[in-house]
C-alpha cells in the first residue's frame, strides 16, 4: 500500500507542470546569465571532524516545528521521538547514548543536570538561524571547554533580524496549533543593538492513530501544550573585533504527557508537566587576528519542573513532585598564534550545579565541575592537524546520603586534514580520534532507590576516517560529497538492572558496546538562471552497534535497542526568486526495542515524507511570505519508541511579514 | 513580482520535478533492498490437554506479556500460546495466573483486565475489565473460594467475580495498594502493601468474611506485605517486604483460627515462596550481596529449615523469578528471568531437587499452573 502511494506521489509530481517535458528552455543554462563566484568551500566541506549544518535558508525549508525536525535529516542521527507537539525528542549520534551529545544554544550548554539530556522539541525553528551537528567538536580554537567535552555537539544559533527590522509571524495548522512569534532588532546607538524574540505556542495536540495489527483507530489524548518563549539580547561593539553580549531567556510551558499506549487500557493519560526556566549570560569576545584572542562568559540559569499524576493510587490520590535546578557557570577561553602555522588555545570552564527535589529523603546534590582544555593547531601546506587534551575534575556533595566520589579524567582528541588536490575536483582526507566520557547524571546517582552513588563515568572512544569532495562540474552545477567510516567503543555503559532485589532496579556500569558504521552524504545544486536554483541532498548511514558485554548472554553481538542498521534522509527543492517548494524524506530501518534480536522485539521500519511550498511577495514597505506544509504526506502509521505512536498526516501554514 | 508568468512557473516545476524524481528513485531502490525481518512461520499446533502454563510478565509499557505452554506429551514449549489460540495479545504486564477448575485466570496489571481461558484449549472465555470510571484499577492477584474469584487491585479494592457468569458482582474496599490475596477458613486475606505511598508503607492484612462479603477486621503484620498463600491446616503465609533498605524481607504466618500473627521466620530473608505437600519452598535473590539466587525448604509442621539448598544436582539458575510447587506430583517449577531483558527459562525439579526437564519461556516468566 505504502509503495503504491509512493508511486502515486511520483506520478503526481511528473504530471504537475503543465508544460511539455521537452520544453526545457535552453536559455536558462546560458552561461552569461550565471554568476560564477569562486567561493571557498563551506566549513562543512573542509572540516576535519564530521560536521553538518543548516542555515536560515535550509531551515525555512524544513517542515514541522522544532530543531528536532532539522536534526532528523542529518546523517548518523537517531532521534528518540515520543511523538506529538509536546513529546520529548532527544538525539543519539552514531550509536552513542543521548548523554554523549552536548546541546549548545548561542554557545552556552543547556544540558539538564538530572537527565543529562536536552529536549530538542523545545527549540522552535522560527527562532533559529542555524542548526549544526559536529561529531567530536567544532574545529575552532576559541570556544568554551564544554564544547570539547562531549562525543558530539548540537550547536543552535538564534535568529537575529537585520538592524531595525521587525518580523511578525504565525504558524497554525493541525493539532490545534497556534504559534505567533515576533522578532525585532533595534539600533540603540552606533555601537549597540538590542534584539527581542517572543513566541507563544498553544496546541491541543490530539491526533488519531491506529494500533497494529488490527488497525483499530484511537485518538491520542492528553497531549496538549502551551509554551511561552522570550529572549532578549544586547550587543555592544567595542571595536572591529571586540564585542560584549548579554542575553536573557525565559521559558514557561505546561503540557500533558499522554504516556504509553497500553493494550485494553484506553484511559486518558493523567500525567502533566510544568516547566519554568530562566537564564541570563554575559559574554565578552575579542578575536583580533593578531595577538591574544579572548572569550569570557558568565551565566546563571534556573529551571523548575513540576510533575503531577492525578491517577496515582496513593493516599492523596495523586503524585506530585517538583525539581529545581540551578547552574552557575564561568568560562574563559584564550587563543594565541605562536607562529604563523601554529596556534594554541586554552579554555577553562567552571560549573556549579544544584538539584533540589520533593522526593522522600532526596540527596539534594551539588556538583562542582572544572574543565580545562589545551589545544594546538598546526597548518602546513596541505596539512592541518589539531590536538587537544581535556582535564575534567568533578566533585559532588549531598545533603542526604552518600555522594559520588570525585572524578578526574584526561581525555585526548586529535584530528588531521589533508588536502589531496588544489584544483577541481577538490578532495580532502580526514581522520579523527576522540576519547570522551559522560559523568553519571544526578538521576543516575541519586534518584530515589534507582540511583547508585558508586557509579563511574561512562567512556567512549570515537574514530573516524573519511574523504570529502567538492566538484564544480559546470559553472552552474556543483556537487559536494563525503564518505566516512567510523568506529566507536563504549565501556562502563550506565544501564539500569535489578540489584538488591527484583523490586529495586539500580544503575550499574556494566555495558560494553561496539559500533562500526558508514556514512555517505551527497548534495548537488543547479543554478539554471540567476533566479532559478535547484538543490538536492541525500544522507545514508549504516551502523552495526552490538552488545559485547557478556559472551554467555543471549544478546551477545546483537544490535543494541533503538539503533537501526540503516537510516536515510533526502531532500529536493527548487527556488525561483519569490517561489520555493520541496520534498524531504526520512527513513529508519527496523530496530529492536530490547537486547535480543528476535522478531517479537522488532519495531518496523518507516518512511516519513514532508512537502512544502512557500511564496514571498512585497506589499508596500513590508515583505510577506506564506508557507504551506504537509508533514507525513502518506499518513504512514509508525512508532519511533515502542507504544508511543507518531502522528499521521498534518498540515501547517505559516505567515510572516518583515518590515 | 515581474517574473510571474506561465513559462517561469512551468520551468520552476519542471526543475523541481527533476530532483524529486531522483529522490524517489533513491527511495524506491532503498525500499527494494532493505526488508524488515518477517515473522516466524505460524505453525499450527493442535496440542490440548495436559501441560504446564507459564505466564511471562514482559516489560512495563511494552504490551509484551505472553503465555508459554509446555506439553507433557510432545515435550515442547510454545510462546506465545495465547496469541496462537486467540489471535490477539495478552496485554501489558501479566502479574498473576491461577487455575480454578477448568478455567485459567490471568491478571493483567497495566492493561487492567482479567483474562479467563479454557484450561483445556487455551481459548479465551472472556476478558473482564477492571476500571473505576476511566481510571485503571490495576489488578494484582487472584484467589478463589467456593464459586467466587477474588481479585485485589492497587486502587484498594477486591473485586468479586462469579466463576460461572464471569461478571463482577461487587467491589469490597480494603487497605492501601493490596498486593497479595489468599483464602482460608471461609475467609479472604488481603495484604495491604501501601507501596504507592513509599516510604509510608502499610502493614496490615484485611480479612473479608465470605458470608458477609465485607471486610470485618485487619491484622497487623510487618511493613509492606505482599505474596500470600494458605496451607491446608488453616495457616496463611505471607512476606513482608520491609522498605528495601534496613528493614528486611521476612516470611510470616497468620493463624486463621484466631486471626493472629503467630510466627516470623527471622533466620532467612524471603522474596517469594510456594507451598507444596508438607513443605514450603522459599527463594531469595541478592545481587549486591553476591550470593545471587538461593532456594531453601522448610517443613510446614515443625517450621524448621530442612534443606538450605533445594537444588542438589548442581543446576545453575541465574535469576529465580517465580516458584511453584505442585502438590499432586511433588514437582517444583522454578523460573529463571536471566537478565530481565532477554527470554527466560523454566526448570522442573523433583522434590529431591534433581532437574527433570527444562524449557524456554518468554520475557520474565513468573506464574505457573498445571492442567
Amino acid at each position: 500500500m505504502a509503495r503504491f502511494l509512493l508511486f502515486m506521489v511520483l506520478l503526481l509530481f511528473c504530471l504537475l507542470p503543465e508544460a511539455k517535458a521537452d520544453s526545457w528552455p535552453a536559455d536558462t543554462v546560458r552561461l552569461e546569465e550565471v554568476v560564477v563566484v569562486a567561493a571557498a568551500p563551506l566549513l562543512q566541506e573542509r572540516s576535519a571532524m564530521p560536521m553538518q549544518t543548516m542555515g536560515v535558508q535550509e531551515l525555512d525549508r524544513v517542515s514541522g516545528f522544532s530543531a528536532a525536525e532539522a536534526l532528523k535529516q542529518f546523517s548518523g542521527v537517531n532521534m528518540k521521538d515520543y511523538g506529538g507537539i509536546g513529546g520529548l525528542k532527544t538525539i543519539m549520534v552514531r550509536g552513542l547514548g543521548a548523554g554523549h551529545t552536548a546541546v549548545m544554544v548561542d554557545g552556552i550548554s543547556v544540558r539538564d543536570a538530572a537527565t543529562g539530556q536536552a529536549d530538542l522539541g523545545r527549540f522552535s525553528l522560527s527562532g533559529l538561524a542555524s542548526v549544526s551537528l559536529f561529531v567530536g567538536q567544532p574545529g575552532q580554537l576559541l570556544q568554551p571547554a564544554s564544547y570539547f567535552s562531549a562525543g558530539s555537539v548540537v550547536d543552535l544559533r538564534s535568529r537575529v533580524p537585520e538592524d531595525s527590522e521587525v518580523h511578525l509571524g504565525v504558524k497554525t495548522g493541525s493539532f490545534g496549533l497556534v504559534s505567533p512569534y515576533a522578532h525585532s532588532s533595534l539600533i540603540l546607538n552606533s555601537q549597540t543593538t538590542a534584539s527581542f524574540y517572543a513566541a507563544y505556542t498553544k496546541a491541543h495536540g490530539r491526533y488519531p492513530f491506529q494500533t497494529q495489527p488490527d488497525n483499530t483507530g484511537y485518538t491520542r489524548l492528553n497531549s496538549d501544550m502551551e509554551a511561552t518563549d522570550l529572549n532578549l539580547r544586547l550587543n555592544h561593539k567595542r571595536n572591529e573585533h571586540a564585542r560584549l553580549e548579554l542575553q536573557a531567556h525565559y521559558y514557561n510551558a505546561e503540557r500533558g504527557l499522554p504516556g504509553a499506549v497500553v493494550l485494553y487500557n484506553v484511559a486518558a493519560g493523567s500525567q502533566r508537566l510544568w516547566n519554568e526556566d530562566f537564564s541570563v549570560f554575559v559574554r565578552y569576545r575579542d578575536d583580533s587576528p593578531q595577538g591574544l584572542q579572548k572569550l569570557s562568559t558568565a551565566k546563571f540559569s534556573q529551571s523548575f519542573l513540576r510533575y503531577k499524576d492525578s491517577a496515582w493510587w496513593n493516599e492523596q490520590g495523586e503524585l506530585v513532585s517538583t525539581y529545581t535546578q540551578r547552574e552557575y557557570y564561568l568560562s574563559q577561553a584564550l587563543a594565541y598564534p605562536l607562529l604563523q602555522k601554529l596556534k594554541f588555545s586554552y579554555a577553562s570552564d567552571f560549573f556549579v550545579q544544584t538539584l533540589d527535589a520533593t522526593l522522600p529523603d532526596y540527596a539534594r546534590p551539588v556538583r562542582y565541575s572544572w574543565l580545562n582544555h589545551l589545544a594546538a593547531r598546526f597548518n602546513s601546506g596541505p596539512w592541518e592537524a589539531m590536538g587537544g587534551m581535556l582535564l575534567t575534575l568533578s566533585h559532588d556533595d549531598t545533603q542526604m546520603g552518600k555522594a559520588a566520589g570525585p572524578a578526574n579524567a584526561l581525555s585526548p582528541s586529535f584530528s588531521l586534514l589533508y588536502r589531496m588536490t588544489s584544483s577541481e575536483p577538490l578532495l580532502r582526507l580526514r581522520f579523527m580520534y576522540k576519547h570522551v566520557f559522560r559523568m553519571p547524571t544526578f538521576n543516575d546517582l541519586y534518584y530515589a532507590q534507582v540511583g547508585n552513588p558508586d557509579l563511574r563515568p561512562e567512556y567512549a572512544q570515537q574514530f573516524n576516517v573519511g574523504i570529502m569532495g567538492n566538484y564544480r562540474v559546470h559553472p552552474a552545477f556543483t556537487f559536494h560529497g563525503t564518505a566516512d567510516v567510523f568506529y566507536n567503543r563504549v565501556k562502563d555503559k550506565i544501564v539500569a538492572i535489578p540489584t538488591k532485589n527484583l523490586f529495586v532496579w539500580s544503575m550499574q556500569n556494566i555495558g560494553e558496546v561496539d559500533i562500526r558504521g558508514l556514512e555517505l552524504h551527497g548534495q548537488a545544486a543547479w543554478r539554471f538562471s540567476p533566479l532559478l536554483k535547484v538543490n538536492m541532498s541525500m544522507n545514508y548511514t549504516h551502523q552495526k552497534a552490538v552488545d559485547v558485554t557478556r559472551e554467555d548472554s543471549p544478546s551477545y553481538r546483537n544490535q543494541v535497542p533503538y539503533i537501526p542498521r540503516e537510516t536515510f534522509s533526502g531532500s529536493a527543492g527548487a527556488d525561483y526568486s519569490f517561489l520555493s517548494a520541496g520534498l524531504s524524506t526520512t527513513f529508519s530501518g527496523f530496530r529492536y526495542v530490547l537486547a535480543e534480536n528476535i522478531y517479537e522485539n522488532m519495531l518496523p521500519s518507516w518512511w516519513h515524507h514532508d512537502v512544502f511550498m512557500a511564496v514571498e511577495f512585497s506589499g508596500g514597505p513590508a515583505l510577506f511570505s506564506v508557507k504551506f506544509e504537509v508533514s507525513n504526506l502518506l499518513n504512514h502509521q509508525y512508532e519511533v519508541i515502542k507504544s508511543f505512536p507518531m502522528p499521521g498526516r498534518a498540515f501547517y501554514i505559516t505567515l510572516e511579514s518583515r518590515f | 513580482m515581474n517574473y510571474i508568468n506561465k513559462r517561469v512557473i512551468s520551468r520552476f516545476f519542471q526543475s523541481l520535478r527533476g530532483v524529486v524524481v531522483i529522490l524517489m528513485m533513491a527511495q524506491l531502490f532503498l525500499t527494494s533492498c532493505l526488508k524488515d525481518p518477517q515473522p516466524p512461520d505460524p505453525h499450527d499446533i493442535h496440542e490440548e490437554g495436559k501441560g504446564v502454563y507459564v505466564l511471562n510478565e514482559g516489560l512495563f509499557h511494552m504490551n509484551n506479556s505472553t503465555l508459554t505452554r509446555y506439553d507433557f506429551e510432545t515435550e515442547t514449549a510454545h510462546t506465545d500460546f495465547f496469541e496462537m489460540r486467540n489471535g490477539r495479545k495478552l496485554g501489558d504486564t501479566g502479574n498473576d495466573m491461577k487455575r480454578y477448575g477448568g478455567k485459567i485466570y490471568i491478571v493483567v496489571n497495566i492493561s487492567s483486565q482479567v483474562e479467563v481461558l479454557d484450561a483445556h484449549t487455551g481459548v479465551s472465555l472472556g476478558q473482564i475489565p477492571l476500571f473505576d470510571g476511566d481510571k485503571a484499577r490495576q489488578p494484582r492477584n487472584i484467589a478463589f473460594l467456593h464459586d467466587k474469584a477474588f481479585i485485589c487491585s492497587f486502587d484498594g479494592t477486591v473485586a468479586v467475580i462469579d466463576t460461572t457468569s464471569l461478571e463482577v458482582e461487587k467491589y469490597i474496599k480494603v487497605g492501601r495498594n493490596p498486593d497479595g490475596i489468599t483464602t482460608a477458613n471461609n475467609k479472604v486475606y488481603v495484604a495491604n502493601s501501601g507501596g504507592l505511598d513509599f516510604p509510608n508503607y502499610d502493614n496490615t492484612v484485611s480479612v473479608i468474611d465470605f458470608d458477609l462479603m465485607e471486610e470485618t477486621h485487619r491484622i497487623e503484620v510487618g511493613p509492606n506485605p505482599y505474596t500470600m498463600e494458605a496451607d491446608e491446616q488453616g495457616f496463611v503465609y505471607l512476606i513482608s517486604r520491609g522498605n528495601y533498605e534496613e528493614q528486611q524481607m521476612y516470611l510470616q504466618i497468620i493463624d486463621t483460627a484466631t486471626d493472629q500473627l503467630v510466627h516470623t521466620f527471622t533466620g532467612f530473608q524471603a522474596l517469594s515462596f510456594s507451598i507444596g505437600d508438607g513443605a514450603a519452598y522459599v527463594y531469595h535473590y541478592d545481587y549486591t550481596g553476591g550470593t545471587g539466587s538461593s532456594i531453601l525448604v522448610f517443613d510446614l509442621e515443625s517450621r524448621e529449615v530442612i534443606r538450605q539448598d533445594f537444588i542438589t544436582d548442581g543446576t545453575e539458575i541465574q535469576t529465580v523469578y517465580g516458584i511453584y510447587a505442585d502438590k499432586t506430583s511433588g514437582d517444583v517449577f522454578i523460573t529463571d528471568a536471566k537478565g530481565f531483558v532477554t527470554r527466560g527459562r523454566v526448570y522442573c525439579f523433583d522434590s529431591e531437587g534433581h532437574k527433570k526437564y527444562s524449557f524456554p519461556a518468554g520475557l520474565n516468566p513468573s506464574s505457573i499452573c498445571i492442567y
